[in-house]
């Protein structure tokens, strides 16, 4: 007797419950049930993620998804911050906007990351969603103030608008003054990436004074720090503040009083946990936020030139720290105040003051790190430029502080051994997989052999990035993380001998990742062409901008290789020097 | 370190060329780095070996070399070639070239503008470490008829392979950039090494160029070419006269006409520059202009090169009817700066 399964809840109250589940892994996992809660889960997600808007079309996620208010879209691989992308590559992000607009009505978030943005769809975006409320464009490229302008213009329901280190063309400041005096919703603005000397300061002070929700606000290097006061007691509610250029003069007349009515203001600032901007520091007027720094969390020094003294002090003064961006000035024995001062630390980003000089010009070595691991035991995320390292330290790091989550190492020199022993840094990078088991995200650099992707793809299990560059020797290296780091979703590698071999014999790992850039590596044209053919759910671009890769013998290497794997096949935005691998490549180009 | 080679267009083309070719094709064949003193010992090999038919050349067309077979989106630039050696005017034939080349393009295209990207990312390009390698074959990527000039030449010279390995290459070639006065030079840049963001990069670049003159590693300002379908950047800092941009920017461009100077960067007595000015202007269809620090459009070319690199905020190469309104401002604006 066939009985037949019915569910006692109507679908209200599924779609009820399901309003609760968040996350996108447990709504994907909810829609696998059956198909009426895959019915039922698709007509009430309301938040989109595509982690590479070439995995899939708009209108594929439109058809499935019809009630959707916020999409998250990122588009060009990770090395294209380094300039290893050329220009014209794509991600562009008019044609979801484009379908967008007709689908979606009551779209209310769009956030971007690494796309090509333009005034066109910047217009379309303020005239095509009328509630609109966040527009986060974060390292996004190709549009100007104008189109800013239209969004001030258009959005009244805006709530957060940030530029995040995108790209901006900066033609005025005046785009600010298109937000209409009856605006008022502002929570959240970070303009902290727009070059231009002219900002708009008036228009900024009453844009700032009418917000009262006005949470985070960073601002850009041209607002000067005399006008900081006024625009801070125009909002003394504020959580997060990014000043502009952080110098004034030193003339006693004129330091007496910018100085007192900037501690003034900030002193009146009792919700503020987060600082950065701080361009072209002066050190004298530091003094100036000591009232804010025991509830400061979060600090993002990494463009003040200052020296290691005046980091100490500062850092001391910031107990509650739990991450802090600084450069390299801090040195050593600046990093041993921190790691005394600040024990909530979680995140820590040392970035390099001057990466090009050929000798060290700070007194900033693997020691620093190493005080940092101990001192710090909530230390989850690491990013660290150095000039030496040894596998002994790296060793220290992993024993003491397991719970790292994130370890990114910049050795400036490509291939450095280890300082003491002159030995590569397998054994140190492969203490910190084994040590670290919830390690997600690791950059490895320094002189490495094929010994440390053993070590990788045998203890890094949870590892869910990984960028590799100048290490390895042979295609075993990648054989062991393909076929070894189960949960890899991006691999990013460049200047490593990884051909043919690996490749091919873990293609089928490359459907399980969202994507794989390697550049000037060893692998084939003809192995580019075979997977192309043998993989149809995933893409296999080359980027050859000397010549057409089928030019040449097959056998020879290509430049630049992106793989990712797609439900909407091989796209058609590509430029000149990007090469799909299809099924009928080999037939088409041999 | 030495000092890195002056590339000169208008004298020594041939050498220069003939050097760079060498670089290319002894570097690949060998994987020990070398640095750029090399190069004239290099030249004396590439003689003897008699690769000189075959090599690729950077010299612009027009200038020597009647057996050079070079083609600008697909047609055969050989007939431009009227003179031997150096003309007297070689702005004209540059002119005349790039003109014809550009026009080809758009006639050869159906209509779409297919743009010919030449080299390497922009970093590289502006290094002047990859040849000229017109990608006239590239418009569409099934035709064949298309002349393929660089592989050819390339695979005459006993198959040495194709892509030497890119990060030696780029070490070899590539000129320090940073230029400290009292500490040593730095090293040969990789790009993308270390992964820094352009953000960033440019922000520290401003820095330290206010404490220290030259110290700024990049200096990347944007370049926009009327009827491209996007920009590119090109690092002026890798450039050390308007030759190198120059050069640089016709290898990403492949057809442009720059405001002509003499090597030093300076304009010339006033009767030569005007001449060569109205030259440019009835010559060409397109013209290099920038933007600079004051938000003024001028005609790249006029002020000396450290001036130009200091106030120069972002380049576009525009038709050369719209640059007809640039060339007295340009001038006066120079007087009054010098």
């Amino acid at each position: 007797m066939q009985k037949k399964m019915s569910y006692s809840f109507p679908n209200e109250v599924l779609e009820h419950i399901f309003s609760f589940i968040q996350s996108d892994k447990d709504r994907n996992a909810v829609s696998l049930v059956c198909k009426s809660w895959y019915e039922i889960e698709r007509w009430c997600r309301r938040k989109i993620f595509v982690g590479n808007c070439y995995a899939v079309s708009p209108g594929m996620v439109i058809r499935r998804f019809p009630e959707v208010r916020s999409v998250e879209l990122k588009g060009k691989p990770h090395f294209a911050d380094f300039n290893l992308v050329p220009d014209g590559w794509g991600g562009y992000v008019l044609p979801w906007i484009a379908e967008m607009a007709g689908a979606y009505p009551w779209l209310e978030e769009i956030r971007l990351k690494r796309m090509v943005v333009t005034d066109e769809s910047l217009e379309l975006i303020a005239k095509s969603f009328k509630n609109f409320k966040v527009l986060v464009l974060s390292t996004c490229e190709g549009f100007s103030t104008d189109g800013l302008a239209a969004i001030a213009a258009s959005c009244k329901n805006l709530r957060e608008l940030n530029l995040q280190e995108s790209d901006v063309d900066d033609l005025s400041g005046h785009w600010l003054s298109h937000f209409p005096e009856t605006y008022t919703s502002l929570v959240s603005l970070n303009v902290s990436c727009l070059v231009s000397d002219e900002v708009s300061l008036s228009a900024l002070e009453r844009l700032v004074g009418r917000c009262p929700n006005l949470r985070t606000l960073r601002l850009n290097r041209a607002v000067p720090l005399d006008k900081i006061a006024n625009i801070l007691r125009c909002a003394p509610q504020l959580v997060e503040f990014g000043t502009g250029t952080y110098a004034a003069e030193l003339r006693p007349d004129v330091f007496s009083n910018v100085f007192s009515n900037l501690a003034g203001a900030f002193s009146n600032c009792k919700e503020l946990r987060s600082l950065s901007g701080f361009w072209d520091v002066v050190p004298a007027y530091l003094p100036a936020i000591y009232s804010v720094c025991s509830g400061l969390t979060s600090l993002n020094l990494s463009y003040a030139t200052i020296q290691s003294p005046d980091l100490i002090k500062l850092v001391s003064h910031c107990p509650s720290l739990q991450r802090l961006l600084v450069l390299d000035y801090i040195e050593d024995g600046g990093l041993e105040a921190l790691a005394s001062s600040c024990k909530d630390l979680q995140e820590l980003r040392v970035f390099p003051s001057d990466p090009f000089a050929v000798e060290p010009n700070v007194s900033l070595t693997e020691q620093g790190l190493v005080t940092i691991s101990l001192g710090c035991p909530k230390l989850q995320s690491v990013l660290y430029f150095c000039r030496r390292m040894s596998n002994a330290a790296l060793v220290t790091i992993a024993q003491n502080r397991p719970n790292l989550t994130r370890f990114r190492l910049c050795i400036i020199e490509p291939k450095t051994a280890d300082y003491l022993s002159l030995e590569p840094l397998d054994v140190g990078f492969g203490a910190i997989v084994e040590q670290c088991k919830d390690l997600r995200r690791l950059s490895l650099s320094g002189l490495l052999t094929d010994r440390v992707f053993e070590y990788i793809g045998t203890y890094a299990k949870k590892l869910e990035m990984l960028s590799v560059a100048f290490a390895g020797d042979s295609d075993l290296g990648l054989h062991h993380v393909l076929s070894g780091c189960e949960s890899l979703r991006k691999l990013e590698i460049r200047d490593c001998p990884f051909g043919d071999k690996a490749l091919l014999a873990n293609a089928a790992k490359l459907e399980t990742m969202r994507s794989l850039w390697m550049s000037s590596c060893s692998v084939s044209f003809r192995a580019c062409k075979l997977l192309g053919q043998k993989m149809p759910r995933v893409n296999v671009e080359v980027i050859e901008e000397r010549e057409p890769p089928d030019s040449r013998p097959e056998s020879c290497p290509v430049d630049k290789l992106y793989i990712y794997r797609s439900v909407a096949g091989p796209r058609f935005d590509m430029p000149p020097f990007v090469w799909t691998m299809d099924e009928d490549s080999a037939l088409r180009l041999s | 370190m030495s000092k890195p080679l002056e590339h000169d267009y208008i004298g020594l083309t041939e050498t220069s060329s003939m050097e760079r070719s060498s670089e290319k094709i002894s570097s690949s064949s060998s994987s020990s780095t070398h640095s750029i003193e090399d190069n004239t010992s290099k030249t004396t090999n590439n003689t003897s070996l008699n690769l000189k038919e075959t090599e690729l050349r950077l010299g612009l067309p027009g200038s020597q070399s009647p057996e050079r077979k070079v083609s600008l989106f697909g047609k055969d630039l050989e007939s431009n070639d009227k003179s031997n050696g150096f003309s007297v005017s070689p702005l004209k034939n540059l002119v005349s070239g790039a003109k014809r080349g550009f026009s080809d393009a758009i006639e050869g295209s159906n209509g779409k503008w297919v743009f010919p990207m030449n080299g390497k990312s922009d970093v590289e390009l502006a290094k002047g470490a990859v040849l000229a390698s017109p990608r006239g074959g590239l418009e569409s990527k099934g035709n064949s008829q298309q002349v393929k000039v660089s592989v050819p030449a390339l695979k005459e010279v006993g198959g040495v392979p194709q892509s030497p390995k890119p990060v030696q290459d780029k070490k070899n070639l590539i000129p320090p950039a940073n230029e400290h006065a009292s500490a040593p030079a730095a090293k040969a840049q990789v790009v993308g090494w270390p992964p820094i963001r352009s953000f960033r990069k440019n922000t520290m670049a401003s820095n330290l160029a206010k404490n220290i003159n030259d110290a700024a590693d990049c200096l990347y300002v944007k370049v926009s070419m009327d009827g491209a379908p996007y920009l590119r950047k090109v690092d002026l800092k890798t450039c050390k006269n308007y030759m190198e941009l120059s050069s640089a920017l016709e290898k990403m461009f492949s057809c442009f006409t720059i405001g002509q100077c003499s090597s030093h960067g300076l304009p010339e007595r006033d009767g030569l520059s005007e001449s060569r000015l109205m030259d440019l202007l009835h010559g060409s269809e397109y013209v290099l202009t920038y933007e600079d620090k004051d938000s003024d459009w001028m005609l790249v070319g006029d002020v000396p090169w450290k001036m130009f690199t200091d106030s120069c905020r972002r380049l576009r190469i525009m038709k050369g009817a719209e640059a007809i309104g640039l060339a007295p401002r340009a001038k006066e604006k120079c007087k009054n700066q010098n």
